[in-house]
């Protein structure tokens, strides 16, 4: 790792202070994508603000027809938690399937959305759900957060602190992890609210996450694995790398959208 | 406590230690004012140095030195070595190019290590060699071992012309080229047999230490054969004496042969510290591994099957290219070839056969021994080539080898190979029995009605393991003796230290080792101390590799607890005032035959060490 | 230099660090605890992992200064008054390790494993578990084995 310089934030407001007054430096939350990227040197910011003791960061909660989870909290705790078990199973699976253990019991969901892995599995859940990201600044939709690789709608000083998933009638998730990583070589996020039916893939995309428009209109008919027979999602744009050709992973799109509608219905 | 016996199921003696976290890897030792060493390693494949600018980095922080290729010549560090000679078919000597420990005027693979930064910390030392300028000189840059003596390919070693090292071979031209005008039918197949990287779980590691006062070095390394690294180091690089030079490895968390090696990294670190007189350590950052251990295979091979009407091996041509990759590791030689080709006849009659083996440069990672080292090459090159034969000319390819397996013994090989026994048609018979393997049809047909597919392979294997002072070693050029040393010194009290020039790097020879002792002498395995991996205690020794330990380690263990037997039955004939010849030795006790009267082991072990009584001239004082 | 003040294995301790200093670093470099090892750079080996607050992490991907005021374990601190823990004497007892060099990662996640899931773990469960945890040598099988054993043994 590059030299920094660490402050350890007491609360949002002084973190977001601290992330203006550093400049040239970066939020650490879990660290679980962080600390690996400093330490290769991919990236060697001046300054880290750790919010890993700002307590009111971290929760599950049900409010209204949202389930409300606080950004610090870990992926262990999504997955055990009665509460998403309860509200949204397809959610607590997801975050089962994220990395490993010892990843699960320090890797958060305000970092995996912050950071925009296009083969993570939370922004799948979020545009799959139409959640809203909330921030220390403002309320963002899902639609309007995930920009591309690695790039999000955040300011360089704004702090996600929420994420409100409205509780769906069902949803589910099937992922096609890569072996070695856990990471979704392609990963199918489906859910159905009333007449509001979402298709989000991670994992496919060149730029990152996206929703398949052809796919949610044949479920709004028929929320069925069998309604997606022939709908077939086309190479172009999606990601080619030594583990899977772009032709593998849209027929890889199809599979797991079908086991994720198969799971959701 | 008793005596265990051999076989007897106990618990490893070393997990204790492993089980608490109070294992010694290399990494786990400290020294008094220690430094750390970090190396600068090329990101180009093939490139030549026009400068290396250190100004700025020699001024950062905690930084002590930083020293380059040009540094190692003006010391006259000796270049590393391959250890084994491969002559052409046409009796020239392999053409090695030079391997400098850091690299001088070129680099030839990413990985290759430009320079050394020797700091107070990793973290400084890392942080000066990212502000290390080098000017390099792009050059093109040739990895695909087919490619290498393509015209146009780049020179990678001046002596070298077109990237060759020896065209080797081994068998009859002519018998074979006979045999294959004679055929029925012929099978032809090429094959990749691809690169692999060994990835021991513990990353290789290195300290080495000076002593101003003694003029003397200790070098803590990740070896699977520590004699061999301070012989190699002492005798060729020239780096330090071999009397005044203590090669520890101590526990050492997996090989698969990538640990054998002599590699630059603890070169530089025990000669490093002399230059800065303080301890230098070293440790691989994983990504290290990957680029700079030796890695394994890497064949591209054609190979021919000469069948006849009655489904006989008529004979096998084999051409392989192997990759030795950018420098010849320390065995590379032998491997593509000493440990290949032998083996191509797999457990089939195959009256004859001829193997080419060139090995060529590439601007990649040395390639030498991992896990089998050329014996699973082989095996993949005569299964596959059999199967495929089988199936070519229809026939049950479990029927096609046993239709070809040898049956009588011994048996010569027209590849070296002499072969003492075997049952390989009983061996089959028993797999395809165990396997149903007649109603194999019916369940592909019952998993085809499902929707699903389901095949069968069949393999056999012979390897050569176990490595041993042989004839045939000696024939194919083996310039070690290959044999293996052990000591067991007997203390006063009657405790017992085997000392073995194996080294344990997860084999358990701690409790294997000792469990013999214990059995041959009758003392409980708590009172043996296995002691390997240190060559001030250890005289010698070729250590752990090729499934050799229980072989020939033990048997050296077994004829040193034989010779102590023997002096302990002089002592006891003294002791017991009884004539050499009548005492016998068992469960642990020495006893004047037909008589009651016995002395026990460590009691005998006493008396060996009071000795004042002895007459000397028959019996000299100790026990080992 | 930022000051980290932990418990580890039931000792407070205190240290000056670089704030770039990893808690396995802290670990093995300033309290000599070195059981717990670095296998890799990618946070995938396991071999480093030790119980933060009772969860199993990986301590080469935590600062040290993260874990200000924490409750470390690591596998040293396991064996109480010189009595194997039952985790470690399952692994002794079937074999479960070879060189030893993963073995104390192994273990520590085994043991967070039967605290989260209970004493009854099936082969499944245990080698999903083990996703972040390599071993070279053994091929898992009498690791899965051993970890099952330990788990009943820790009833």
């Amino acid at each position: 790792m590059y030299k920094f310089a660490y402050h350890k934030a007491k609360n949002v407001k002084d973190a977001a202070a601290l992330l203006k007054k550093a400049g040239d430096s970066k939020l650490l939350a879990g660290g679980q994508t962080l600390i690996p990227t400093l330490k290769l040197r991919l990236a060697g910011p001046a300054a880290l603000v750790d919010i890993g003791g700002v307590k009111e960061l971290s929760g599950i909660a049900l409010k209204g027809k949202d389930l409300v989870i606080g950004a610090m909290t870990r992926h262990a705790e999504v997955a055990t938690s009665k509460v998403v078990r309860k509200a949204i199973p397809a959610l607590a699976a997801l975050a089962e399937t994220i990395g490993d253990p010892a990843v699960r019991n320090q890797g958060t969901i305000g970092g995996s959305i912050a950071n925009n892995d296009p083969a993570a599995d939370y922004p799948a859940a979020c545009l799959g759900l139409g959640a809203t990201i909330v921030t220390s600044k403002r309320k963002i939709p899902a639609d309007k957060f995930f920009k591309g690789l690695f790039e999000t709608a955040l300011g360089d000083d704004e702090i996600i602190t929420e994420v409100h998933f409205p509780v769906p009638k069902s949803a589910g998730y099937a992922k096609f992890p890569n072996p070695a990583s856990r990471y979704a070589l392609v990963g199918v996020f489906v859910s159905r609210n009333g007449s509001d039916v979402r298709v989000a893939v991670t994992g496919a995309g060149e730029g990152g996450v996206f929703r398949v428009a052809e796919m949610e209109k044949a479920l709004q008919k028929d929320f069925s694995a069998k309604a997606l027979d022939g709908i077939a999602v086309k190479p172009r744009g999606l990601n080619s790398d030594i583990h899977a050709s772009a032709e593998y992973r849209a027929h890889l799109v199809g599979v797991m959208a079908k086991r994720a509608a198969a799971s959701a219905a | 406590m008793s005596a265990s016996s051999i076989g007897a199921p106990v618990r490893r003696t070393e997990d204790r230690r492993f089980i608490t976290g109070r294992g010694q890897y290399t990494d786990d030792i400290r020294r008094p004012y220690q430094t750390h060493a970090y190396f600068l390693r090329s990101p180009h494949a093939h490139a030549t140095i026009k400068g290396v600018d250190a100004k700025k980095a020699s001024k950062m922080p905690g930084v002590l030195a930083i020293y380059t290729g040009e540094d190692i010549a003006k010391d006259k560090v000796g270049d590393l070595i391959c250890g084994w000679m491969v002559l052409s078919k046409d009796g020239s000597q392999m053409k090695a190019g030079r391997h400098p420990a850091l690299a001088q005027g070129k680099v030839r693979y990413v990985g290759d290590s430009v320079a050394v930064v020797i700091a107070e910390t990793p973290d400084q030392a890392k942080d000066a060699a990212s502000a290390i300028k080098v000017d390099y000189g792009v050059l093109p840059a040739v990895a695909d071992a087919a490619k290498a003596r393509d015209p146009g390919a780049p020179q990678i070693h001046e002596n070298a012309p077109r990237n060759t090292i020896y065209e080797w071979a081994l068998g009859d031209a002519a018998a074979v080229d006979a045999a294959f005008k004679r055929a029925r039918h012929v099978t032809k197949l090429d094959f990749i047999n691809n690169r692999l990287i060994p990835n021991a779980i513990e990353p290789r590691a290195a300290i080495g230490e000076y002593d101003q006062g003694t003029e003397s070095f200790t070098l803590w390394t990740t070896s699977q054969n520590p004699h061999v690294a301070r012989l190699v180091m002492s005798a060729f690089i020239g780096i330090a004496p071999e009397h005044k030079f203590r090669v520890i490895a101590p526990d050492v968390g997996g090989g698969f042969g990538s640990k054998i090696f002599i590699y630059p990294e603890e070169t530089v670190c025990i000669w490093a510290s002399k230059k800065v007189g303080r301890p230098v350590r070293w440790t691989a950052e994983r990504n290290e591994s990957f680029q700079a251990d030796a890695h394994g295979r890497d064949h591209v091979t054609h190979a021919e099957l000469a069948v006849d009407e009655r489904g006989k091996i008529l004979a096998l041509k084999v051409k392989t290219t192997a990759n030795i990759g950018a420098y010849m590791s320390t065995f590379s030689s032998a491997v593509p070839t000493f440990l290949y080709a032998p083996l191509l006849s797999g457990q089939y009659e195959i009256p004859a056969i001829y193997c080419e083996v060139d090995g060529v440069y590439t601007n990649t990672a040395p390639v030498d021994a991992y896990r089998g080292a050329g014996r699973p090459e082989a095996c993949f090159v005569i299964e596959r080539v059999v199967e495929v034969a089988a199936r070519e000319i229809r026939m049950d390819p479990a029927e096609f080898r046993k239709r070809n397996f040898i049956k009588s013994f011994p048996y010569q090989t027209p590849v070296a190979s002499l072969y003492d026994a075997g049952d390989y048609p009983g061996a089959l018979d028993k797999a395809l029995q165990l396997h149903d393997y007649r109603n194999f049809g019916k369940r592909k047909a019952e998993s085809e009605r499902n929707g699903k597919l389901r095949g069968i392979g069949l393999s056999s294997y012979i390897e050569a393991c176990g490595v041993a002072p042989s004839s045939l070693a000696g024939m194919l050029g083996c310039g070690v003796g290959l044999w293996e040393s052990a000591e067991i010194a007997v203390t006063p009290t009657g405790m017992v230290e085997v000392l073995t020039g194996c080294h344990s790097h997860g084999q358990g020879h701690e409790t294997t080792f000792a469990q013999l002792v214990s059995a041959k002498l009758g003392i409980p395995m708590e009172h043996i101390n296995v002691v390997h991996g240190d060559t001030d205690k250890v005289q010698f020794g070729m250590g752990t590799y090729g499934s050799r330990s229980g072989p020939v380690g033990m048997s050296a263990i077994v004829k040193a607890v034989d010779k102590v037997i023997a002096k302990g039955k002089k002592v006891a004939a003294h002791v017991l005032e009884a004539a050499e010849g009548d005492i016998e030795f068992k469960d642990g006790k020495f006893q004047v035959a037909g008589t009651d009267k016995s002395a026990e082991f460590g009691a005998i072990a006493l008396q060996a060490y009071i000795a004042h009584k002895f007459p000397t001239a028959e019996i000299e004082p100790g026990l080992k | 230099m930022a000051s980290v003040t932990l418990t580890v294995n039931g000792r407070t301790v205190s240290a000056d660090v670089d704030p770039r200093t990893l808690l396995v670093q802290l670990l093995r470099e300033h309290l000599h605890l070195t059981g717990t090892h670095v296998g890799c750079d990618t946070s995938q080996c396991g071999a480093c992992v030790v119980h933060v607050n009772g969860r199993a992490v990986k301590s080469c991907t935590l600062l040290a200064v993260q874990a200000d005021g924490a409750k470390v374990v690591t596998i040293e601190g396991l064996a109480a008054n010189g009595k194997l823990h039952p985790m470690q004497e399952a692994f002794r007892e079937n074999h479960g390790l070879q060189c030893g060099f993963c073995t104390p990662g192994m273990i520590m996640t085994a043991v967070e494993l039967v605290n989260r899931k209970g004493n009854n773990l099936d082969e499944h469960t245990i080698r999903e578990e083990l996703e972040g945890n390599l071993c070279r040598c053994t091929g898992y099988h009498n690791i899965v084995k051993a970890i099952a054993a330990g788990a009943k043994a820790m009833r």
